[in-house]
């Protein structure tokens, strides 16, 4: 009795839950060839995007040391970039108008186009010194982006 | 597992090069309804929902047993190893025996970390997750493996233990949360889903997902 009281109590407070603040103006969803990912997984890709991405900066860019407030901030950039990109690049696939080198063309540019966004934030949160070993290693990574032949990726 | 598979082969079409898009026979795109049909296909998800559970729950099973044996063999082998690999006997022996249960051991938990990662939708996020990494030239050289199954490396690599076997999977784990979520959790929602709150019922799945997650990563 007390298990279902206590499983009741769980459900009511899980429906009841308001739905999480999100500096989206709607939930979205992807859907790519047909397989959806839904709302909470997108979010939860995003921000894994983003953390993944600042960690590798403070790891890749020797000196730069973060403060916390900035680290706060950058995910926040990425985590927006991200989720702004993806949502692009998932529409660009779902063209049937475009044929795949079009596509894989399109893509190079979202995705370009989205580190120059989150660059551009990123001016207003480094210093000078930071900005500067930023920069350096960005442009080496994106150099290397660019050149990589997509279609010889590396597999596990 | 195949709808995963399917999903990364269909992410990786941006960057390969190869086939157009695909629509896979398993998805059904619905139009919006009314009252009654929408109510109608909630139900029809809610008990396709509880096969699913039941599904999922066997791969949860199944997985804890073999992650839980790979780890056991791998003790096996790590103990013979003192035997037939150390670093006088491995001359003679060449740690026959050491080795051949290592790759048992890999077998074993390979097939435990396939089976989780094909339930609860966690190969789906993985390796769009990698395909994500992909398209961002700042993760470029950052390593992208789900965190299950681990690399053959990590079973047969220089060394007297493998410690990062037996850290990849708390015993236990992966059978008490999807016991949770497939026994108790998933069912009310899909219960809560046939009664028509749907988005109750996918709370509820996405928190029942979450903890079988919680216990793989």
């Amino acid at each position: 009795m007390r298990c279902a009281a206590a499983l009741g109590a769980l459900l009511a407070a899980l429906a009841a839950a308001p739905v999480r603040a999100d500096p989206e103006p709607a939930r979205r969803s992807w859907e790519v060839n047909g397989i959806r990912l839904e709302p909470d997984q997108v979010e939860r890709l995003a921000s894994d995007m983003a953390t993944r991405t600042v960690e590798a900066i403070e790891k890749n860019v020797p000196g730069i040391a973060l403060e916390r407030a900035q680290r706060e901030r950058m995910l926040a950039v990425y985590r927006s970039v991200s989720l702004d990109v993806y949502g692009r690049v998932v529409d660009v696939v779902g063209r049937d108008d475009l044929d795949d080198p079009a596509k894989e063309a399109r893509v190079r540019d979202l995705v370009l186009e989205g580190q120059r966004a989150s660059h551009a934030q990123l001016e207003s949160i480094l210093d000078a010194r930071q900005l500067a070993l930023y920069s350096t290693w960005e442009a080496r990574q994106v150099e290397a982006f660019k050149n990589r032949r997509w279609d010889r990726r590396r597999r596990r | 597992m195949n709808r995963a598979l399917s999903l990364a082969l269909g992410c990786a079409l941006l960057l390969a090069q190869r086939a157009g898009a695909q629509q896979l026979d398993w998805e059904v795109a619905e139009q919006p309804a009314g009252p009654v049909l929408t109510w109608v296909r909630g139900a029809r998800d809610g008990v396709l929902g509880m096969l699913d559970c039941a599904s999922d729950f066997q791969l949860g099973v199944f997985s804890e047993l073999a992650l839980v044996a790979g780890a056991l063999v791998m003790g096996a082998s790590d103990v013979v190893g003192l035997v037939d690999d150390n670093p006088v006997s491995q001359h003679v022996f060449k740690g026959v025996a050491s080795k051949s249960l290592a790759k048992t051991a890999y077998l074993l938990h390979q097939a435990g970390g396939e089976a989780i990662g094909g339930s609860h939708g966690l190969e789906t996020e993985w390796y769009v997750r990698r395909e994500m990494a992909e398209l961002n030239p700042l993760l470029a050289e950052e390593p992208t493996a789900p965190p299950l199954p681990l690399e053959p490396l990590a079973f047969v690599r220089e060394g007297l233990v493998h410690g990062e076997v037996y850290r990849a999977h708390l015993p236990g784990s992966i059978l008490l949360t999807s016991a949770l979520a497939d026994g108790v959790l998933r069912p009310a929602g899909n219960l809560v889903r046939i009664a028509g709150a749907h988005a109750a019922a996918d709370r509820v799945e996405s928190f029942a997902n979450g903890l079988v997650r919680s216990a793989v990563e």
